[in-house]
């Protein structure tokens, strides 16, 4: 099924690496640039989901438990206050997407750097010979940059050490917990569900991602570096006006520093909505119903409304 | 609570998208190999995966299994997950057997299976062995990464030649000389202490199979549409006969002053060895990536398209031809061997792994399911 995705990805980056003087981590690069460009409709909107979400997580509890005995009536409150669980989801998307992308990414490095005769015959296979005026010249392509073969894992052998650092690794991992954390919120409710999810993931994706660079090619780490550059100059540019300084507190509270944030704030609810469903959550919850029924889409300022009414 | 089950979701995503990622690159971890048969005795040796399976060569029936990654532990060689056989074991003078894996190492096993040493290919870390062994009465000859080494029938290292890009072809060892192709484009000459005599100038192709030196040419196929005839003597340039698609394999010796050799567009071709004149040219279905194996004026070769034929030298004209699998996509990259009657190839499939047919009319004798 990803066949004609890694049969264009190879070409495209065979391509690069001729036209940018035989040097394939440029190309590499270029590819990667190309490929999270392309996806930038998608995981623009994805982030527009997320600052959405946390915008509005507020209310949402507010509502969910308001209504937590009756789901057809908070699924008609969520969706007036612009929070659509299902449309939501499809925030998600990107992130799918980006799956088979990494694994026909892996696949195009693996054939256009072949390691192995095998992995050679699959490149004869894949190229178009009428894209290259001179390909056999170029065969095998240079795979070594600095002391990396980028069709092998990546390991930085010292003399006073006596196993390999595997440098790329680690700054795939530095920089995905870089680009987790520009749209993290900074103080979060601990009861907020998908501020923790957001949290848990910041902990485990950089594993994960982690793990995948220590077994595979070199050349696949260089994708993750560059793409989760590419995603932090992105979320910079997309969510400029929510730029704010944060204070991020290292693990293990070794030391606090300033990081910029582009995380949405959860918005703040009037104070005497907050009192009410503190003290009394059942009549705040009779409250809610009335107003829903007599307003319907928004729920904070005809409450407001209301009241003004009463006291005249 | 609620953090505990977020959390535990997370770890649980994490887990299975690493899982299916990892599955559904699985090659990386662990390269594939090229299945390839061999024959030594009375048995068939067949390397698939990191093992060596022994066959009994009239029935097929399994003898003994060497593996890379357990067996080999007698060895001085560290073994590890990258350990798949690339080429065919090959047969020494004293009846030994060489082993050599994707993993930096080599092995000498007896023909029961026993490991009788080892060697670590590469001083170089992270490098592969990609080249089958080439034996002399004396000595053991094998390209790893950028190297070739020479090594008695001991194991021990002799002497060793660096090229600045990696070898991958076997050296073809003839009248004291080591000609050794090279993935920099270019063919080598070495004395039997390693000493360079010559080397070519950059070819177009990168040069990744064993030569042949036929009728006093040295001739070679490459990753180009380039079969060249070279000088051994000097290294210089005696014919460059062009093809449609890469001639990888090693050209085969006719006996009659011919060579044939076939191409990866599934051409196969008989040429004049001091001409490089093409006497005759037919196409086959799939890709021809091993050499022919030839035997009384026939030429036994195997495809990539899964289809083996048995082929007159005369002038190409097609006895018979089978398929050991006609309802999969499997591959036969290795060279047919020939066993008494039998001609007998290994697929890519795992569970199928090898076939033996009649010489004769391509009669299936016996399977072997790996």
């Amino acid at each position: 099924m990803l066949e004609p995705i890694i049969v264009l990805f190879t070409n495209v980056l065979l391509y690069l690496y001729g036209v940018l003087n035989n040097s394939m981590v440029l190309a590499l690069v270029l590819l990667t640039v190309g490929v999270r460009a392309m996806l930038i409709p998608l995981s623009a909107y994805q982030q527009k989901s997320q600052a959405k979400m946390q915008e509005l997580q507020p209310q949402i509890k507010v509502i969910q438990e308001k209504h937590k005995d009756d789901p057809q009536k908070m699924q008609q409150e969520l969706l007036a206050i612009g929070y659509n669980p299902a449309s939501m989801l499809t925030g998600c998307l990107p992130l799918l997407i980006q799956f088979p992308i990494l694994i026909a990414m892996y696949r195009c490095i693996e054939r256009a750097i072949p390691d192995t005769p095998l992995r050679m015959v699959n490149l004869y296979n894949t190229v178009y010979p009428s894209l290259f005026d001179n390909f056999t010249q170029w065969v095998p392509v240079e795979r070594n940059f600095l002391w990396m073969d980028l069709a092998q894992k990546e390991r930085l052998f010292v003399d006073f050490l006596p196993f390999g650092i595997p440098v790329l690794a680690i700054l795939v991992v530095i920089t995905t917990i870089l680009q987790q954390k520009m749209m993290m919120p900074n103080n979060v409710d601990p009861n907020d569900q998908t501020a923790q999810m957001q949290r848990s993931m910041m902990t485990t994706m950089p594993i994960m991602f982690g793990f995948i660079s220590l077994q595979f090619a070199a050349g696949l780490s260089i994708y993750f570096v560059v793409a989760n550059i590419v995603t932090m100059l992105q979320t910079a540019v997309v969510n400029r006006q929510r730029f704010h300084w944060i204070e991020w507190s290292l693990p293990g509270g070794i030391a606090t520093i300033p990081f910029p944030s582009f995380a949405a704030e959860p918005k703040e609810l009037p104070k005497a909505t907050k009192a009410t469903i503190k003290s009394k959550p059942s009549a705040a919850s009779k409250v809610a119903k009335k107003e829903t029924a007599s307003n319907g889409a928004n729920n904070n300022a005809p409450r407001k409304n209301k009241k003004k009414k009463k006291r005249k | 609570m609620k953090l505990n089950a977020t959390l535990r979701r997370s770890v649980l995503l994490t887990i299975a998208m690493t899982a299916a990622f990892v599955l559904t690159a699985c090659g990386a971890i662990s390269p594939p190999g090229w299945h390839s048969v061999a024959v030594e005795g009375d048995q068939v040796l067949v390397s698939s995966g990191a093992a060596v399976t022994a066959l009994d060569g009239t029935t097929g029936t399994p003898r003994w299994s060497f593996s890379t990654s357990s067996d080999a532990g007698t060895s001085t060689v560290a073994t590890g997950l990258a350990t798949n056989l690339y080429s065919p074991v090959k047969i020494g003078a004293n009846g030994d057997l060489v082993v050599t894996s994707y993993s930096q190492a080599i092995y000498g096993i007896s023909n029961t299976g026993q490991v009788l040493w080892g060697f670590d290919g590469n001083p170089d870390r992270d490098t592969i062995v990609n080249s089958s062994a080439t034996l002399t009465d004396t000595n053991i000859h094998f390209a790893s990464g950028n190297f070739l080494h020479t090594l008695d029938d001991a194991g021990n290292l002799e002497w060793t030649f660096e090229s600045d890009k990696a070898l991958w072809g076997a050296p073809l060892v003839m009248d004291g000389t080591v000609y050794q192709p090279g993935m920099n484009h270019t063919m080598y000459a070495l004395d039997l202490n390693g000493s360079e005599l010559w080397q070519t100038e950059r070819l177009v192709g990168a040069l990744a199979s064993t030569p042949a030196l036929v009728d006093g040419v040295l001739i070679s196929g490459s990753l180009s549409d380039h079969i060249y005839g070279i000088d051994p003597a000097t290294g210089s340039i005696v014919w460059d006969t062009q093809t449609v698609g890469w001639p990888w394999a090693t050209p085969v010796d006719g006996g009659n002053g011919m060579v044939f050799i076939g191409d990866l567009d599934g051409n196969l071709y008989a040429i004049t060895a001091a001409t490089g004149e093409i006497e005759w040219q037919i196409q086959l279905d799939g890709s021809i990536p091993s050499s022919p194996t030839l035997e009384n004026d026939i030429l036994y070769v195997a495809t990539g398209g899964g289809f083996l034929y048995s082929i007159d030298t005369a002038d190409g004209a097609i006895n018979w031809t089978a398929e050991p699998e006609p309802d999969f996509d499997d591959q036969l990259l290795a060279s047919p061997v020939l066993h008494n009657d039998l001609v007998i190839v290994a697929t890519t499939n795992g569970d199928q792994l090898v076939y033996a047919f009649q010489k004769a009319n391509g009669t299936l004798s016996w399977i072997f399911e790996g």
